[in-house]
């Protein structure tokens, strides 16, 4: 008589496993990859400086006029602004539960104002610092009636830290395209009034020698701290 | 007999001298009294005056090229005159944009986000409970819609939703779209509208603007 053994087919689980995991890295890898940036369509362009005076913005599906950049008027407003009166540390402090901004030298507050966190995309939280800063760039991503696409942005501050890449482009930048402030209503950036940013620009180190700027290893670190949910 | 002549002019400079005393007192006293409602009402209308006090508050636009400035005189009988002005940066005289004569219970007030993002547009918002209405008027002083210098939307929201309520009204959404929040009747949260200032309607939205 003879016995029909069954065996286990321990090789095809080891393979399905293998092969499994290798779908779980996969995902994972091309996931941590793509992690999205503040600005989907314009990752990369909008980390440079760029003027584009005969361009149309759009937002919410309307159609809007960007402020015109002059450049040469940018250094005459480095003259009257980019005064250095440092009397201790820079930080600046986004609560996004109240979506407001603070910013202190020392202990002295220098700036009080309302914000727009991120409605679309979350805006990161934790201690960032500025990686780079420019006058002016463009800006667009979204699908849809999300889409927006935003030349002359202006004052950037871009930031990052050790979990968030400065390649994602989160920023503190002013905004001409609406005037919510106080509410959530970025793709992921830090939206200030205009004349807020400005302030926060020449005030912040490094100094705008030109249009853009990068810290050195002697520039001062300016702190940001990004904390609380946004409502 | 001497010493009873000098007793009795005592006595009589004496009496008159009380009658007199008595005479003026009485007659400075109805003097009081009559002249109190005079003096009384001199009081007030100099209190009336001195009350009209003057207020004055500047709200500059986003980009810092307009300001807006809201002059209050508050009278004497409880209303406040209030008169909106604009200036821009490049202009040296202020523009008389609007002017209304309003009760404590429904004087304007200047919201943050008051500009539209091109500064063309500003709204207000009139009392401050939470029946508090919204008006939105142009910065160049022409007539928003036919003739009238102002559209108040309110009104226009509940005409076209009664279920809902409005809870806030927060800024601007674009350059032409004023963000208005709602619950429902029962305190749920409503969807947030856009009131489009292209055609004076509302246009629902899937998102809410917290």
């Amino acid at each position: 008589m003879v016995r029909k053994v069954t065996r286990t087919p321990l090789f095809l689980y080891l393979g399905i496993f293998i092969a499994a995991m290798s779908l779980v890295f996969f995902i994972l890898h091309k996931s941590v990859k793509n992690i999205p940036c503040a600005n989907t369509l314009s990752c990369k362009e909008s980390l440079e400086l760029s003027v584009n005076n005969d361009e149309q913005a759009v937002f919410n599906a309307e159609k809007i006029d960007p402020p015109k950049i002059d450049l040469l008027a940018s250094s005459e407003e480095k003259k009257v602004l980019g005064i250095e009166s440092s009397t201790g540390d820079k930080h600046i402090y986004v609560d996004l539960g109240t979506q407001t901004l603070k910013a202190y030298e020392g202990e002295t507050l220098f700036l009080e104002t309302k914000i727009s966190s991120g409605k679309w995309f979350p805006t990161p939280t934790g201690d960032f610092k500025i990686w780079r800063k420019v006058r002016s760039t463009k800006m667009s991503g979204g699908q849809g009636a999300d889409y927006y696409y935003l030349p002359n942005v202006p004052y950037v501050m871009f930031f990052s830290n050790s979990v968030v890449a400065g390649s994602r482009g989160f920023s503190l930048h002013g905004t001409y395209w609406h005037n919510n402030f106080g509410h959530p209503m970025s793709h992921g950036c830090v939206n200030m009034r205009t004349i807020d940013a400005q302030k926060i620009f020449y005030w912040t180190d490094p100094p705008p020698n030109e249009d853009e700027s990068v810290p050195t290893e002697n520039t001062p670190d300016v702190l940001i701290t990004i904390y609380g949910e946004a409502p | 007999m001497e010493k009873r002549r000098n007793t009795f002019f005592l006595t009589l400079i004496l009496v008159g001298t009380l009658i007199t005393a008595g005479l003026v007192f009485w007659s400075s006293f109805r003097v009081k009294t009559s002249s109190t409602p005079t003096e009384s009402l001199a009081a007030n209308s100099n209190t009336l005056v001195v009350s009209e006090t003057e207020t004055k508050e500047e709200v500059l636009a986003p980009n810092g090229k307009m300001t807006l400035i809201l002059r209050n005189v508050k009278k004497a009988d409880g209303t406040t005159a209030q008169t909106f002005s604009v200036i821009s940066e490049d202009e040296v005289t202020p523009l008389q944009i609007y002017t209304l004569n309003s009760g404590t219970d429904n004087s304007i007030s200047i919201p943050f986000n008051t500009f539209s993002p091109d500064n063309k547009f500003i709204f207000l918002k009139k009392g401050q409970s939470e029946k508090s209405e919204y008006m939105v008027l142009r910065t160049d002083g022409k007539n928003i819609k036919g003739e009238d210098k102002t559209v108040e939307f309110t009104s226009l929201f509940y005409e076209k939703y009664p279920e809902f309520v409005i809870t806030d009204v927060t800024g601007w959404g674009g350059t032409g779209l004023i963000v208005v929040n709602s619950n429902y009747l029962d305190g749920k949260m409503g969807p947030s509208f856009w009131f489009d200032l292209s055609g004076f309607s509302f246009i629902r939205l899937s998102t809410k603007f917290n």
